[in-house]
């Protein structure tokens, strides 16, 4: 009996949804386990299936800062020891068997110094920062990491420092070029990036700036101005997510890629917060934590599927 | 676009999977307030949840009480904390 393909000269495959886009471009955010301890502005390292979450505060103001550390196996969060200082609004770097957490805040106006490192098992004290502050970006690895900007002594100052952590001390290297706070960071010691945050109460930033190991130079902004959100990633392909943002309800479940030039716009969060955190890449991601206006532990996992749409021709 | 409302609990990996997200519209909110696109795979999800399902003015109700007591809590904090951040604004569900 002859076949369609037979009759028609090719086949037709019938699909029940519309079918994907390549790449990251058709990636979207599924739901991972939830932390065990619901918080707001933590910190993070690894990937996504080995994933690292520690620091942050309850939303409640009577609540302890957090010291709180939890390893993620790509299904479910387990409780790692804790960090020695409990803090909130710090930065992380590296992975989960060789992370660096350090900076951060303390209520009322406690601007953290200190670093610690994680080897996989405990939280170890390292070298201080120079220059205490929270709300900080985090990049890097454990032994090559970038401390940039965040909010200092006296009185929330902006900063605009950046210092370097060659795995037994820090250093200051080039600033910024726009001092601002809650910002994230992306890359290398030699390819890094820095983008969105926070100046002066109620101004969002959206500016980014690219890092080639000697000096920082301005990069197209994102196309959404925020601060207090997840971003991880490399300087080419960096993952921008959530946030707070401009108006009401003063929070974004947006998501954006960028590219090594411009940021796109990519498919958002389920859960839309801000002052969460994340790790990984742009095409294996991790979000999570933070508040919706209530604190939350959800978990997301932005994964794009690898597969190359091909042009199919008949004759 | 048309939307069903339910609550449920998210229970980790898996509640919403990266297919679901492609098949249906699905947002979260306070309250364990899901907003769900209205087509037969977003039915099937609701199912699979044990979604309750809920008029879009109970939802809302449950997401404004949510962001009330978030307010709440804001106002309770110092005024260099409240510097920090945005208080919480109630906002309506699409």
């Amino acid at each position: 009996m002859a076949d369609y393909k037979g009759i028609k000269g090719f086949t037709v495959q019938s699909l029940a949804t519309d079918p994907l886009t390549a790449g990251v471009a058709g990636a979207t955010w599924s739901s991972g386990g939830a932390l065990n301890t619901a918080r707001v502005r933590l910190a993070g390292a690894g990937t996504q299936t080995a994933g690292l979450a520690f620091g942050g505060a309850s939303t409640s103001p009577s609540a302890p800062v957090q010291d709180a550390s939890e390893e993620y196996d790509g299904s479910s969060w387990a409780e790692g020891n804790n960090l020695n200082t409990a803090r909130r609004s710090l930065a992380g770097a590296g992975t989960q068997t060789a992370a660096l957490g350090f900076g951060g805040y303390t209520p009322p106006a406690n601007y953290k110094n200190e670093s610690e490192e994680y080897n996989g098992t405990s939280w170890a004290e390292g070298n201080n920062l120079n220059t205490a502050r929270g709300y900080l970006a985090g990049l890097g690895i454990q032994t090559a990491a970038l401390a940039v900007g965040g909010a200092k002594s006296p009185s929330f100052a902006l900063s605009n420092d950046v210092e370097q952590y060659d795995g037994t001390s820090w250093s200051e290297i080039a600033e910024i070029n726009t001092a601002r706070y809650s910002l994230e960071g992306a890359g290398t010691t030699t390819a890094g990036l820095a983008f969105g945050g926070r100046t002066p109460s109620p101004t969002f930033n959206n500016e980014s700036e690219e890092w080639n190991g000697s000096a920082w130079t301005e990069g197209n902004n994102l196309n959404t101005a925020r601060g207090y959100f997840a971003g991880f990633g490399i300087q080419t392909a960096a993952l921008a997510a959530g946030g707070n943002v401009p108006g009401s309800p003063a929070l974004t479940a947006n998501t954006e890629g960028y590219d090594g030039t411009s940021w796109t716009e990519l498919n958002n969060l389920a859960t839309a917060r801000r002052q969460l955190a994340g790790n990984g890449t742009q095409t294996a991601g991790l979000a999570y934590g933070g508040t919706t206006g209530s604190q939350t532990n959800a978990t997301e996992e932005f994964t794009a599927d690898d597969f190359e749409v091909k042009t199919l021709t008949t004759s | 676009m048309a939307y069903k409302y339910c609550t449920a609990t998210n229970w980790g990996k898996s509640f919403f999977t990266h297919e679901e997200r492609r098949q249906f519209h699905l947002s979260g909110h306070p309250g364990e307030v899901w907003v769900v696109g209205d087509n037969l795979y977003g039915d099937q999800w609701i199912s699979k949840v044990s979604g309750a399902i809920k008029s879009k003015a109970e939802a809302q109700a449950i997401v404004t009480g949510e962001i009330e007591a978030a307010q709440a809590a804001y106002d309770a904090l110092s005024a260099e904390q409240q510097a920090q951040q945005a208080r919480p604004a109630i906002y309506n569900l699409p």
